[in-house]
């Protein structure tokens, strides 16, 4: 899949990163990502994708654009009020790089989609809203033994961590709870800095540069303007991934 | 014994287990983690593991908005 020169003209300044070159933007190219809500996280983590030129981007949610979304979830706008989240995306980013396949999906993260969706993924963000659908995500990911980036927010914090199952502990290592969802505090600018490291680790991933943030989850306070790492281990008793080498 | 809990030193008696001190900073809650010396602690390891002088505790709390 060779790249055509209306493309080496639009990725260029990618092309030129130390270890991409035209065989990375290839694998963009060849490239399946799934994204797990198109809210906050989801909405930055699609156009840089998008924009990347990562050639099918699978957009999962169930949700229409409300008003209160609009201070985080840049990609819908004023006139989306009441449209599927999915589709004002899907729009938008056919619109940024027509050259990309956008693949809305209006349905809800439960446990009898989920395996179906994950197949023929390569990677999987995970920017959903809550603890609950992540572990029905994690539990299908660990399955098909595909990538899942976690990301999450509240109010000017974040984290994020690279899970590689049987390689990393998997979500369900470091969170065993099960937590309802409820109604957080997020500045909007957060999911933007948790969403674009998310979007680095996919592409490191898929173009196989650089180190991935696997082992170790990382957490930001934009309060205090701080990052810090923690070195995280797999649980041997993991009802999810232990029997996974 | 000495330890330092999110970046403040404090005297703690020998013995002191991260359930005991989940229990002290009335810190349990869903999302809670336990970072000891910049290493992971997972849940059903609290009562096993026993600080000792010097070291640094970190208790986080996840975040799962989107
Ligand atoms: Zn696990």
């Amino acid at each position: 899949m060779s790249l055509t020169t209306e493309e080496r003209n639009r990725y260029d300044r990618q092309l030129m990163l130390d270890g991409f070159g035209e065989p990375g933007q290839e694998r963009l190219k060849a490239s399946r990502v799934l994204v797990a809500g198109v809210g906050g996280l989801g909405t930055v983590a699609a156009q840089y994708l998008a924009a990347a030129g990562v050639g099918r981007i699978v957009l999962v949610d169930y949700d229409v654009v409300v008003m209160s979304n609009l201070n985080r979830q840049i990609l819908h706008w004023e006139s989306d009020l009441g449209r599927k989240k999915t589709d004002s995306a899907a729009e938008k980013l056919s619109q940024l790089n027509s050259t990309v396949t956008v693949i809305p999906r209006y349905l809800k993260i439960d446990d009898e989609i989920t395996d179906s969706l994950v197949t023929e993924i390569d990677v999987v963000i995970d920017a959903l809203d809550n603890l609950e659908a992540r572990q029905i995500l994690n539990r299908s990911c660990v399955k098909h033994r595909v990538p899942f980036i976690f990301g999450g927010v509240n109010g000017f914090k974040g984290m994020v961590t690279t899970i590689l199952p049987g390689r990393t502990p998997c979500l369900a290592c470091l969170f065993p709870n099960r937590t309802g969802s409820r109604k957080l505090p997020v500045l909007g600018a957060t999911p933007g800095v948790i969403a674009g490291l998310q979007v680095t680790e996919t592409i490191k991933y898929l173009t196989g540069n650089g180190r991935l943030l696997a082992n170790r989850l990382l957490s930001y306070d934009g309060e205090i303007m701080r990052f810090k790492d923690t070195s995280v281990s797999r649980n041997p008793e993991c009802p999810v991934c232990s029997s996974l080498d | 014994m000495r330890v330092t809990v999110d970046g403040f030193p404090e005297d703690f008696p020998a013995g002191l287990t991260i359930a005991d001190l989940v229990d002290i900073r009335k810190a349990d809650d869903t999302t809670l983690i336990t970072e000891v010396n910049h290493r992971f602690i997972h849940k059903k390891d609290y009562g096993l593991t026993v600080l000792v002088d010097g070291d640094q505790v970190e208790f986080i709390y996840a975040a799962f908005g989107g």
